[in-house]
């Protein structure tokens, strides 16, 4: 799941071209990094991955996804734990 | 929620006018601090690209009465007894513009008409206003929904602005063979996240409503639309998805069952996530309406059918899911019977 993370990241920063998301670590705090144009790049971008990987939609953005606070969105590691909830959940 | 089901009613016409002038991203990027990298990004994800808005002074009224008089050149005015007037922008504070939109378009003295203040589920909650009137025994009544959002998004805010088209339309509900099954919902508590907060009681219009606040987001007074879009975003996630599962209960429905979903035209990921979830294609599901006329509030969803769907609302019998859902917080989706509506295409304003 890492890495399928990280490849997400890598194509949306293609636009972005942010320094912070070239070496990503799970310390990594991303809503801090990504404008809400980017979340909701890197939301559609994992949403494809995940479906050409497990041949089913599976909805990453939720009533948190926008919440500064609550976001799983906040660092690389609370994404990874998140993603991988919502693919075995 | 509120459920409601009707029988023997149909949607005779749908007619849009937008705004007089078309405006591309590029043009405005300038008011909204953009530079050439962010207009592609939004243009890629957020589908942003082009919209139309009015000349100064134009009000929604004036989209309405032009749909309205493109209608009644193939239906007969005199027979209608209501006139329902959707939208966030009257002509005046008081009195309610549908009495002037019914004086202007010469309708009888007797018709019922009345103002709703509501946005992007204004369609819905208007149909289901005109449905009950018919239900109730009216012969024919005129739906006009719309917003000149260009009036509350200031030209500097770059969160909001962006996103607003301008357009006013006009429905023709009368007895017919059509069925109908409407699911409603409002929660209050969010209503700080869409607001225009100046200029109402509780906050009476001051030389303070006229200053510049620049936030994050961008630059506006209290006069003006604010959005709190990560808010929105949130609510909208969490309720439409969930919205579409209980309007097929009710409706005791399938998605197999339906030719088309002609939703609120507001967010591209929403209208991304319902189509994913429902597997449905962009044919079922349109969702170019903000990217060419941008956001018409409580006309999207006319605005899409005049748009992209004239044809088969024209010539087809259909049953076709609406749904709304933003201001207020208010959302609300229903499903319709379609057989043979005028429904022409979408005009620009011609003055």
């Amino acid at each position: 799941m890492k890495q399928l993370l990280k490849d997400a990241l890598k194509e949306i920063n293609e636009d972005l071209e942010l320094k912070e998301l070239e070496n990503i670590t799970d310390e990594t705090a991303l809503f801090d990094i990504l404008d809400s144009v980017a979340v909701l790049d890197l939301i559609l971008e994992i949403e494809d991955r995940l479906q050409d990987k497990y041949g089913k939609y599976i909805q990453i953005a939720d009533d948190k996804t926008m919440d500064s606070q609550n976001t799983p969105f906040k660092t690389f590691a609370s994404l990874v734990e998140y993603v991988e909830g919502k693919v075995n959940g | 929620m509120a459920k409601l089901s009707f029988e023997n009613i149909e949607i005779k016409a749908i007619v849009t006018t937008t705004g007089d002038k078309k405006v591309t991203i590029e043009e405005e990027a300038s008011n909204y601090g953009y530079d050439e990298k962010m207009v592609k990004r939004l243009k890629k994800r957020m589908g942003f690209n082009s919209r139309y808005v009015v000349s100064d002074k134009i009000c929604t009224s004036d989209l309405c009465i032009q749909s309205a008089k493109t209608i009644f050149e193939k239906f007969n005015k005199d027979d209608v007894e209501a006139l329902i007037f959707v939208t966030q922008t009257p002509d005046y504070k008081a009195p309610s513009t549908s009495i002037i939109m019914a004086d202007r378009l010469g309708l009888s003295k007797d018709v019922i008409a009345y103002d709703i203040n509501l946005g992007c589920s204004g369609f819905i909650n208007g149909l289901l206003n005109a449905y009950t009137l018919i239900n109730s025994g009216l012969k024919s009544v005129l739906l006009c929904v719309g917003d000149v959002a260009s009036n509350f998004a200031y030209y500097k805010d770059k969160n909001l602005t962006p996103l607003m088209g301008d357009a006013g339309s006009a429905i023709l509900i009368q007895k017919g063979k059509g069925k109908a099954s409407f699911v409603i919902h409002n929660d209050g508590s969010g209503y700080k996240h869409l607001i225009i907060p100046d200029g109402g009681c509780r906050n009476p219009f001051s030389k303070e409503s006229l200053v510049e606040k620049e936030s994050e987001d961008g630059i506006r007074r209290g006069i003006d639309m604010y959005m709190n879009g990560g808010e929105i975003f949130n609510f909208t996630i969490k309720v439409v998805p969930k919205m579409f599962d209980e309007l097929f209960e009710y409706a005791k429905i399938t998605k197999e069952n339906i030719d088309y979903f002609v939703l609120h035209q507001a967010n591209k990921y929403i209208l991304q996530n319902i189509a994913k979830r429902l597997e449905l294609s962009e044919d079922k599901l349109p969702m170019s309406t903000m990217t060419i006329y941008g956001n018409q509030n409580s006309a999207s969803i006319p605005g899409t059918i005049n748009a992209f769907l004239d044809e088969k609302f024209s010539n087809e019998k259909l049953k076709v899911v609406f749904a709304g859902f933003g201001i207020g917080l208010s959302w609300g989706a229903c499903v319709v019977d379609i057989e043979n509506v005028y429904a022409p295409k979408i005009e620009q304003y011609k003055g």
